[in-house]
This record gives structure tokens, C-alpha cells and sequence, in this order.
């Protein structure tokens, strides 16, 4: 069970980058693009989401040597955690609200997802 | 009047002259022209600033980090703003250490406080040392003196812990000798400083009037 982790609105974002597409692994670049954080504060979320069991990470699959540059490495999202990362999303209204139940507020797109703030 | 100047090979060897001086010319500038090139300078500058901030991280997360920083760092276009990831990852190893290695607290502790040092010195003293890396001690080592310096009533309580402390302490070599060096460091910038503006307070004036 992945311990409990402070939900700040960058670390939202993060989560809301991994919930926009489950199936790919995201590189630190990757994420970075979509929610647009800087990396002084994209990788300590990284690192603590990785350090409380949300996040699982492995290194791409190539020879640095032969490709001539270091290898990225790619976090997904545990399946264990998805439930509780879109709840964390949707407590916050964030995420999975629809736009009738949201306060007339317009969406905003949080990690490649439309998100209806709750006001 | 006939010149030396005006005789054709003359002028031909000449030219021939200058171009191999050009050539030896060309050959020595070009490649320093070349590690000149601001994309390969500042690529160079935003590398050693990863490594920096990898420094200060504990030495389990090093190299992952530096090929993972590395990685991003050649994925950002355009390469301007490669040095604004480098800077940000200072940024990122001070906090993902200050996390890892709990001395956040100690420093908030400090700057509170002079009684919530004793608690702070504690955590500093029971829990970090497996962990801490001699970079990490320094910068920390370093904030808490010169915090501690401005108050004497902190730095009485400090020597006192230390004092009281130091059998448990002992075996702790490295952080004394790095706390004692730190502190050695700012008594002596402070007495540098002192005996500069006196030295100042007393030389401007006769140097004023020697004007």
C-alpha cells in the first residue's frame, strides 16, 4: 500500500501527467513538458513519490556507449497507487469532475487531462 | 626608381609567405575558435553544474541521478535553456538532501530558537551520520555556525552540547573536525573583516588628508 505523501498542486500535476496516458513510462523531460515544473521541483516530487512506493522507475533500454548519450529513465505510475492518485485528483476537484458539476470555472489541462477546478 | 618591391617573385613570395603564415594561423585558431562555440561552453558549464548539484546528494543517488539530469539535460531544446535545468538541479539535490538526510529541521531548529537548538543539535548529532555526506556536512556545518555565530547565547549553548556531548561525539572525528573548521573559518573572515575596517577607519583619513 503506497504511504501517504503531502498533495501539493505541483505534486497533483505530476500525478496528473502519469494519469493521462497509464500505459507509457515518463522520463523526468517528459514530465517536465506536460506539467511544465521546473526540475528543482519536479525530481524531489519524483523522488518522493518514487521513495513512498507510488512511483516505479527503470532505465531505458539502450547502450549509452553505442547511442552515444545516457540513458533516460522512465516512471510509471504502480498500479496500487492509481486509485488513490485519482482520488487524491478528485478530492481536490481536479480530476474526473465533470463540466456540469464544476462552478463554471473553464477546464484547465493538468498533466494532459482536462481538470474542472471545485472553486 | 626600381624597388625590391616592384620584382614579381618578390611580390609572389610574398604572398605565398602570408598565406602560410594564414594557414599556421587558422591551424592554431580554429580550434580554439571551435571550443569557443557558446553551445559547447554553455553545455559544458550546464554539465559541471549537474555534477555540482550531484555532489551534494548521498552517494547511493549519485550516478543515478547524473545520467538521469544528463539524459534531460540533452533533451532540452533550445540548448539556452539547458543551463536553467542545470541551475534547477542544484536546487532539486539541496532539497531531495535536505529530505534524505533530515537537516532541514535542525537549520529551522537554529534559526528559531536558542532552546530549539539543543533539540536540533540531537537530531544532527543521533541521527544523520550514517548517511551524511561530507559535502552535505559542509554546507549545513557552515549555515549553522554562522547562524549560531550571531547570537552569543547560541553559541554558548552550542559548546555546552558539544562539551557535554563530547564523549558520545568522539568517535565522530569527521564532524568535528569539519565543525571546528567551518567555525575556524568564519572567526577568522570575521576577525579579517574587523581588522580590515580598522585598519580602513585609521588609514582613509590620513589618506584623505594626503590627498
Amino acid at each position: 500500500m503506497p504511504a501517504k505523501i503531502r498533495m501539493t498542486r505541483p505534486t497533483m500535476k505530476v500525478l496528473g501527467a502519469f494519469l493521462s496516458d497509464l500505459n507509457t513510462g515518463l522520463s523526468g523531460a517528459d514530465i517536465a513538458k506536460e506539467t511544465r515544473l521546473m526540475s528543482g521541483s519536479l525530481y524531489p516530487i519524483l523522488r518522493r513519490l518514487e521513495k513512498q512506493g507510488w512511483l516505479s522507475a527503470e532505465w531505458e533500454d539502450i547502450d549509452p556507449k553505442e547511442e552515444g548519450r545516457p540513458r533516460r529513465r522512465f516512471y510509471t505510475l504502480k498500479a496500487n497507487a492509481q486509485p488513490r492518485a485519482k482520488q487524491a485528483l478528485i478530492d481536490r476537484g481536479y480530476y474526473g469532475a465533470s463540466p456540469t458539476t464544476a462552478t463554471g470555472s473553464a477546464p484547465v489541462t493538468l498533466g494532459g487531462i482536462n481538470v474542472y477546478s471545485s472553486g | 626608381m626600381f624597388t625590391l618591391l616592384d620584382s614579381v617573385p618578390f611580390v609572389l613570395f610574398l604572398g605565398v609567405l602570408a598565406s602560410l603564415i594564414a594557414i599556421m594561423i587558422s591551424n592554431w585558431v580554429g580550434p580554439k575558435a571551435k571550443s569557443l562555440n557558446a553551445k559547447y561552453h554553455m553545455d559544458s558549464v550546464s554539465m559541471s553544474l549537474i555534477d555540482r548539484a550531484v555532489s551534494i546528494l548521498p552517494k547511493s543517488q549519485r550516478e543515478l541521478s547524473r545520467e538521469e539530469w544528463y539524459a534531460h539535460l540533452l533533451d532540452i531544446e533550445p540548448p539556452t535553456l539547458r543551463l536553467t535545468h542545470a541551475v534547477n538541479c542544484i536546487r532539486a539535490a539541496m532539497i531531495i538532501s535536505s529530505e534524505v538526510y533530515v537537516l532541514a529541521p535542525v537549520g529551522q531548529a537554529i534559526s528559531s530558537r536558542a532552546v530549539k537548538i539543543a533539540a536540533g543539535f540531537s537530531t544532527f548529532r543521533v541521527k544523520l551520520f550514517d548517511r551524511l555526506t561530507l559535502t552535505a556536512m559542509r554546507y549545513e556545518s557552515i549555515r549553522l555556525f554562522v547562524e549560531i555565530f550571531f547570537s552569543p547565547a547560541k553559541v554558548i549553548l552550542a559548546l555546552f552540547l558539544i562539551f557535554m556531548d563530547r564523549r558520545t561525539l568522539f568517535h565522530k572525528k569527521k564532524l568535528y573536525k569539519i565543525l571546528f573548521k567551518d567555525c575556524f573559518y568564519v572567526v577568522l573572515g570575521t576577525i579579517i573583516i574587523f581588522t580590515t575596517t580598522r585598519i580602513l577607519k585609521i588609514f582613509l583619513p590620513l589618506m584623505n588628508n594626503l590627498i
